[in-house]
């Protein structure tokens, strides 16, 4: 009774953030051209054509690039990968902050230490620098951009549960369930990642903007996804030069457009779902 | 004062440590063994002399003792030899940091400059045009990649207009004036700052609105000041304590985004020496810039701690 | 007899919220005369505080209004028309404010000399060596120990009872014709109550200053007040002399509140509590406020919410005493 009135109230209260619906709109309408555009037009990202550097109409909508793949195809699967690279590097974040915070916070002492200052360690240094110097050495790719920025966002998680495990450890309820003798991982699971719920799942969409943002980023400097596959980052690496800039803004105008409404929608998204999960948060 | 001052150096020199320890271990998981690189090319190697070399470089000691002895170099100021060049990593770096903290500070003081006062101004009239011309800049300010943005200024100041230069700090081929470094300047800052512009601006206005409905401005409003005073000798001080609390926690993210705008502008700092070096795998020279960047961090947090105990009578006694 | 200071009439205020406009104060009726002090007495929530930021305009514009025809006059001038650069004018130097909490209500990144020296060099133009001095003066009036010291301390370095006495310095710097004290003595030790509250006397009786009293603590009022004004949800219930209302309140709030003292000389086991809640400024009842907490009440009470009426020289709102009373608008 309780949760579903509690559920209703989020949505109603997230259906009057305008900006957050249109957010969301522009995202599920995104998904869905990346996922069936594809098959409809028998897009081919990698063949190459016999025109490189053909101008945008006819065969190809958005032209070709200096090697003559299909500009357009290369767009929709770059945001595929975005996608990809997003969802799974948080989702790794996830795996890796999620355990490391509740520990800390639940067994105090030496761990939460060393854990804690770890994370104060990763936070107080650029992570596009410790990006690049692991992709340095375990080699660039879609999958080696995947999880080493997964593996720099855990810090973001660990202090999130850790603040909700010191929060919840000391109420009445856990020092009950512990007189009854629950075990220790049964009450971590029962009573306190139900309660970290809501801020997890802010930290989630806005991890994934951020993440297809140091994706596009490690691209753009050619330390993240490499040609032949295809990534809005590394489509506007290839269109860096002055002379591109300039006489063939289709080659980076679109990408770079793509990028924006992407990351602005979720972080819309995400503001609006911070809004109606918690009225009380702020910022 | 002096014991937080002492708590917040623990701090910092515990963290420069864990970066040291990180980097340390990240790079010895490098493919190749340096003693490989550096005699990459020389024909008719001896086991003998690989074995003397490693010797000589401390490869036959435990990885903990090279870590001990690595550090100890790094503090006395000897970064190593660059695989890539052979020149003293140290002396490369040096030439590195004037442009990069030019840029990043320069980028940083800019963006502070326009979003205080933008942020009072939403604080004061919330929920008016002003206020909502504000709020989309930012969100779409922290949505732009910075190098799109770097583009998008290039094809409109560089290109369309003509009025800015591209790349580099001088003009090549002519003698270097204050003039023209400022000019080089104007859109690698702008770059960079404008992420930062948006994100200060609603950080102060919302600290601004909070402090506003504090007891003490009451107070100061039921002594009979106008609101102008009310506004500036009672609450910019205690709004701009969690914007500073703000500004150390995007330092990082500055330096980082300083690397991507250093790349896109050839900006001859610390960044582009980054990416070059990664390219080549010259591992002295990354490690070097690495544990620089983080002394910079810590420094600038240190500097953002000081900041605040000024700021905040109460700090020191927390 | 003498001229008063301060005069309300009608003093309606209102909050603007999603649902419309909600008044936290109304119809409320006072006359202020020099040197004496008026009780304004009730629970949190009653509109104490809300009649005494109205007085100065100090509710944010944004989200409140005062009625049109409210009226605040002080020495037969109307304040509520006033700019706001007159009311800066009035504020801290006609009529000053004490605040609750201390700790709160002194900027805390501010030593106490820069926030003590700003009602001297605005209202009196005071150059700030001037100013330091006199507030140095101040200081040592309101009883702090080692002025020079404390002056160039912070709020957060100072006891509470010395906050308060820096509060009440400051408030009294200009010497104002009116104090208005919004519950200065709650967030304080017992102890240090009784000394503020002796301080306050002291001042007024030199500074022949007028002070309204917002408190809920009945002892408080029973040191300092001569006239006593029970509020009950944004309405005047009471108003008497402290006397006559100590020894026979007549509103059954009035009641209920005197006997919820706990006294040492009643032998009860269990103290006196008044059942039931505030009714919240959303779902105002049409009749009488209190009437859902009421022992005495009547059907009528339900029907119409009863005026201030006059009886033996005091004012009571309510239909036990007052039944012939005119309807509401008639007066």
């Amino acid at each position: 009774m309780k949760k579903s009135s509690y559920l209703k109230d989020v949505v109603s209260r997230f259906r009057t953030h305008k900006l957050a619906m249109i957010g969301m709109w522009v995202l599920i309408v995104e998904l869905l051209l990346l996922i069936f555009l594809p098959e409809i037009m028998k897009l081919q990202p990698y063949e190459i054509y016999s025109g490189f550097g053909a101008v945008p109409g006819g065969e190809h909508i958005l032209g070709t690039d200096n090697t003559g793949r299909d500009l357009f195809a290369r767009l929709i699967y770059g945001g595929r990968t975005s996608m990809y690279v997003g969802f799974f590097s948080v989702l790794i974040s996830f795996a890796v902050g999620v355990p490391l915070g509740m520990l800390a916070g639940y067994y105090r002492g030496p761990v939460e230490a060393v854990i804690m200052r770890a994370a104060d360690v990763f936070l107080s240094f650029p992570s596009m620098v410790f990006i690049l110097v692991l992709v340095s050495v375990i080699g660039p790719s879609i999958t080696s951009a995947t999880v080493v920025i997964g593996i720099m966002g855990w810090p973001g998680f660990a202090r999130q549960l850790y603040g909700s495990v010191l929060s919840v450890r000391e109420k009445d309820y856990i020092e009950g369930a512990r007189a009854i003798g629950t075990k220790n991982f049964a009450i971590m699971f029962r009573y306190i990642l139900p309660n970290a719920f809501a801020p997890i799942l802010i930290a989630f969409t806005f991890g994934i903007a951020s993440a297809i943002l140091q994706e596009s980023g490690l691209s753009f400097l050619g330390m993240g996804v490499q040609v032949p596959e295809a990534s809005w980052g590394n489509m506007l690496y290839a269109a860096q030069s002055v002379s591109i800039i300039a006489t063939r803004p289709w080659m980076w105008v679109p990408p770079g457009v793509c990028l924006l409404v992407t990351v602005l929608s979720i972080n819309l998204f995400g503001d609006g779902l911070r809004d109606a999960l918690d009225p009380k948060m702020k910022i | 004062m002096g014991k937080y001052i002492f708590k917040r150096l623990l701090i910092a020199v515990i963290t420069f440590f864990g970066i040291t320890v990180l980097v340390y271990v990240l790079a010895s998981m490098a493919p190749g063994s340096p003693v490989e690189m550096i005699l990459a090319g020389t024909n008719n190697l001896t086991e003998g002399d690989v074995a003397r070399l490693e010797a000589q470089m401390g490869l036959d000691k435990p990885v903990y003792i090279q870590y001990l002895i690595w550090l100890k170099n790094v503090l006395s100021g000897n970064l190593g030899i660059s695989y890539r060049t052979m020149r003293p990593v140290a002396e490369m770096v040096a030439e590195r940091i004037g442009p990069t903290l030019m840029l990043t500070v320069a980028a940083l003081i800019l963006a502070l400059c326009i979003a205080v006062p933008l942020g009072i101004l939403s604080a004061h009239k919330p929920y008016s045009a002003w206020d909502y011309a504000s709020s989309v800049f930012a969100f779409i300010g922290a949505a732009t990649p910075n190098f799109f943005a770097a583009m998008i200024l290039i094809f409109i100041f560089s290109i369309r207009l003509g009025v800015l230069p591209t790349s580099g700090m001088y003009d090549a081929g002519v003698k270097t004036t204050l003039p023209m470094l400022l000019r080089h300047m104007v859109l690698p800052v702008v770059t960079l700052m404008l992420q930062y512009v948006g994100i200060y601006t609603r950080h102060m206005r919302s600290s601004m609105m909070e402090v506003l409905g504090d007891d003490y401005i009451r107070t100061a409003r039921a002594k009979g000041l106008r609101e102008k005073s009310v506004v500036v000798s009672h609450a910019f001080r205690n709004a701009l304590i969690p914007l500073v609390t703000q500004i150390g926690l995007s330092l990082p993210a500055l330096i980082g985004g300083a690397i991507i705008t250093e790349q896109v502008f050839s900006w001859p700092g610390m960044g582009t020496l980054m990416v070059q070096s990664i390219n080549y795998r010259d591992y002295p020279t990354i490690m070097g810039i690495t544990v620089l960047i983080a002394g910079f961090v810590l420094l600038g947090n240190i500097a953002v701690d000081l900041f605040y105990g000024v700021l905040d009578p109460r700090v020191s006694k927390r | 007899m003498a001229e008063p200071i301060l005069e309300v009439r009608n003093l309606k205020t209102g909050f603007y919220s999603k649902k419309g406009i909600f008044y936290a104060v109304e119809d409320v009726n006072f006359t202020l005369m020099p040197g004496r002090t008026l009780g304004i007495v009730g629970e949190s929530g009653c509109g104490k505080s809300v009649t005494c930021l109205s007085m100065l305009k100090l509710l944010p514009e944004r989200n409140s209004l005062i009625e049109e025809n409210s009226s605040v006059r002080m020495h037969g001038e109307e304040l509520t028309k006033k700019s706001r650069r007159e009311m800066c004018k009035i504020r801290g130097n006609e009529i000053a404010m004490i605040f609750q909490d201390s700790m709160t209500s002194l900027n805390p990144v501010m030593t106490i000399e820069r926030q003590m020296v700003e009602p001297f060099m605005v209202h009196q133009k005071l150059s700030r060596a001037e100013a330091r001095r006199k507030s140095l003066d101040m200081l040592k009036k309101v009883g702090i120990p080692s002025p020079e010291t404390k002056i160039k301390q912070f709020p957060h370095q100072l006891s509470g009872g010395q906050r308060q006495r820096v509060m009440i310095a400051m408030a009294l710097s200009c010497n104002p014709q009116v104090l208005i004290a919004d519950e200065p003595t709650t967030a304080l030790d017992v102890t240090i109550q009784a000394q503020i509250v002796r301080l306050m006397k002291e001042l007024q009786e030199k500074l022949d200053t007028a002070i309204i009293l917002i408190t809920h603590d009945l002892g408080v009022v029973a040191e300092m007040a001569d006239e006593i004004m029970v509020m009950y949800a944004g309405n005047v219930v009471e108003k008497a002399g402290k006397r006559e209302l100590f020894e026979e309140p007549l509103h059954p709030y009035t009641k209920g509140l005197l006997a919820s003292i706990p006294s040492l000389a009643k032998d009860t086991d269990r103290l006196y509590t008044i059942e039931g809640v505030v009714p919240s400024l959303q779902d105002m009842p049409r009749g009488c406020r209190f009437c859902d907490r009421c022992e005495y009440s009547m059907p009528r009470c339900r029907e119409e919410n009863p005026a201030l009426g006059r009886i033996q020289g005091r004012e009571v709102r309510c239909f036990l005493y007052n039944e012939k009373q005119p309807k509401e608008g008639d007066i």
